[in-house]
This record gives structure tokens, sequence and C-alpha cells, in this order.
């Protein structure tokens, strides 16, 4: 009967304990740390979440209630909680890892791939640089011919004493050192005046040319137009014989009709009898410093 | 006399034992922590903010019982201050960490896009 009374008051006391409130949330939160990855990531500070735990287990166990097993209950169920965001914070710390890593080889890369393009870009600069270089020399190079051509040209204009009018360089031969009267052969004296002019016409070789005969008014109108035009087919030809391009080349008889001076005297018809030698046209150079101007 | 003594230094042992020490480390282990977590900005995250003001709250009680002379329930309310201190603590710097990773993988997100383009 003793016995019976004992265990029976034994088994009263084990179903009568009921954990605390506290010991419950204590338990529910170790049981929410260990079932996450804490339990792999935070081992040691989910290990001492269990060692609270156990001793606030304990304390309830032997004192329900008490104030040291509430307190004990109170932190076990901090250290759990504790131990999750420790866990938290290491994935955290990983990931950032993870990605400042990917980061930086990402700026290396870019970085890589930008000096290779600026390499690329500094080998056609590069190129660039030396064609113009060629460009410059070649152009530089090209001026100074110009401007040599365009020298030798004034110089031989300066020497045929040419005038300049609307239609462009005029050269005037007196048609008495060219022809005889009346006549369109060319005088012998008449060549080296000629070759001189042949010579300054072959240092402009971009300028065209015309050459106009002209005559005073004795004689027929008729008559004196085309005297006026063998004449100026007979400097053209020579002038061709002398180097001077077919191709530059116009003639023209005037005749009677263009006058510079009084036919009514000696002086006057002598005047009118010449052939003009026009020459037309700018070199580059003078095209050049038109526009520039 | 020395019956005097004896009683004297039996009544300052009983009290002693009733009511503990003067948890003079314990205080200032628990308000180390809470200082931590302020810097840590706990109260910018909620749940650290929470359980910051908590540890605050058993501080202020821990004092009221050291002030009493009560230093054995002082103690018991610093294991909660400095308990809680130390939840606001992880929690903040837990928060501060995910924040950083987010920043980063953001980086790398502008990174793979300005590359792709």
């Amino acid at each position: 009967m003793k016995k019976l009374v004992i265990t029976s008051l034994v088994a009263f006391a084990a179903c009568a304990y009921k954990p605390s409130a506290e010991l419950v949330r204590a338990q529910e939160a170790y049981r929410q740390a260990a079932n996450g990855p804490t339990a792999d990531i935070a081992q040691a500070e989910l290990h001492q979440a269990k060692n609270a735990l156990d001793q606030a287990q304990k304390a309830d166990k032997a004192d329900p209630g008490s104030g040291d097993a509430k307190d004990l209950a109170y932190i076990a169920e901090r250290k759990a909680e504790w131990a999750r965001a420790q866990a938290t914070q290491k994935i955290a710390m990983k990931d950032r890892s993870d990605a400042e890593k990917k980061f930086v080889e990402g700026q290396g890369a870019m970085i890589a791939e930008q000096q290779k393009r600026l390499a690329e870009q500094g080998d056609t600069l590069g190129k660039k640089e030396e064609e113009l270089s060629k460009l410059q020399s070649s152009a530089a190079e090209a001026q100074a011919l110009a401007a040599a051509a365009a020298e030798r040209e004034k110089e031989a204009l300066a020497k045929l004493k040419a005038a300049e009018d609307s239609r462009g360089q005029v050269v005037t031969l007196p048609s008495g050192m060219l022809f005889r009267s009346g006549q369109s052969v060319l005088l012998p004296a008449a060549r080296p005046k000629l070759d001189e002019v042949a010579a300054a016409l072959r240092q402009m070789p971009e300028r065209t040319l015309l050459i106009e005969g002209h005559t005073d008014a004795q004689g027929s109108e008729e008559t004196n137009l085309m005297l006026s035009e063998r004449r100026a087919n007979a400097v053209r030809d020579y002038l061709i014989r002398k180097g001077v391009e077919s191709d530059r080349i116009q003639t023209q008889g005037a005749g009677e009709s263009r006058p510079l001076a009084d036919n009514g005297s000696a002086e006057g018809r002598a005047i009118n009898r010449r052939v003009e030698i026009v020459i037309q046209g700018q070199s580059s150079v003078e095209r050049e410093a038109r526009t520039n101007q | 006399m020395r019956k005097v003594m004896t009683v004297v230094a039996c009544v300052a042992g009983f009290w002693a034992c009733a009511h503990g020490d003067l948890p003079a480390k314990q205080l200032a282990d628990a308000e180390a922590t809470a200082r931590a977590a302020e810097q840590a900005n706990a109260a910018s995250v909620p749940r650290a903010a929470l359980h910051l003001q908590m540890s605050r709250e058993h501080l202020a009680k821990a004092q009221v019982f050291i002030k009493e002379r009560e230093f054995d329930l002082a103690s018991r309310s610093l294991r909660r201050a400095k308990a809680d201190a130390d939840l606001a603590l992880a929690l903040a710097e837990s928060e501060k960490a995910t924040q950083q990773a987010d920043e980063y993988n953001k980086k790398v997100m502008t990174l793979k896009q300005g590359a792709q383009q």
C-alpha cells in the first residue's frame, strides 16, 4: 500500500510537470534555429544556444516557474535567436565576398577590354598620323612645286611684257616684226621673238591660248579678215613646232574690226597691224589664292 | 567584544549571501554591448531596435536594484540586458552584412549590363 501511494505520487508529480511559457518559447526558438542553415553555418553558436536551453530546462524542471528558471529560459530564447542572426550574417558575408570577387574580376575584364581597344585605337591613330604626315609632306611638296611654277609663270609673263585685259594676259606682237606687208609667211627675223614666246608658254602648261590676227583698215574688209586668220594660223603653227601643245591653242582672225589706234595715220595703222597672243585661264596657285581671299 | 564581532560578521555574511556582490563587471559588459549595438545602427533595424530597447529596460531595472542593494536581482536583470544587447548587435550586424552583399550584387549586375551593351 505504501509503495502504491509513493509510486502514484511520483507519477502524479511527473505528469504534473508543465514547462513554463518562457521555456516553451525558448525550445521553439532553438528548434527553428536547429532546423535551418544555422545548423550548418553557425554550429558553435548553435551549440551555445543548446547549452543555454539545457540549463533552462534543468532549472525549470527543478523549480518550475521560479525566477531563476524564467531568466534562464529568457536567455536561452535570446541565444537561439542570436545563433540564427550569426548564421544570417555569415551567409551575407560570404555572399558579399563572392559578389566582390565577381565585381573585381568583371572590372578587370572590362579594363583589359578597354586597354585592348585603346591599343587598337592607338595603332589606328598611329597609322592615321603617319598617313597624315605623308599627306602633309605631299601637300607641302605640291605647294612648293606650284609656287615655283607660279613664280616661273610670273617671270615668263614679265619677260613677254604681257598686259592684262578682260580676256587674260595679252602678248602683242607687231605684224611688221613677223610678216611682210600683205603676207602671212613668217619672216626669219620673227623666229627669235616667237622662240621666246614659245619658251614662256611652255612654262605655263595649264593655260590656254587664243591667237588673234588684226589688220589696219587698208584694203577690203574681207581681204583683211582672211589675212588676219592666215597670220594667226602661221604663228600657231610655229609655236606648235616649238613644243607648245596644239590642243591648248585656238586661233581667230579679227581683221580690221578691233583697231587700237586711228587708222588715219601711219603710226596708228602700224599699231593696228598686230598679232595678239591671249594667255587665258588661271594657274592652280592663282585659283587657290582667289578662293582664299 | 569577540561575541559582538562574531555577530556582526555573521549578519554581514548573511546579508551578503542574501543580496550578493555588486555586479560591476556584469553591468559594464551589458552597457558596453548595448552601446556597441547602438553604434552598429540597431535603431534602424526593427527587430534589433526592439531588443536594444528591451536591453535598456533591463539595464534600468538593474540600476534600481543596485541602488536598493538588491544585487542578486540586479544580476538577473543584467543577464537579460546582456542577452538582449547581444541579440540586438547580432541583428544589426547581420542586416549590415546583407545590405553590403546586396550592394555588391547590384554592382555586379550593373557591370554585366554595361559589358553586354
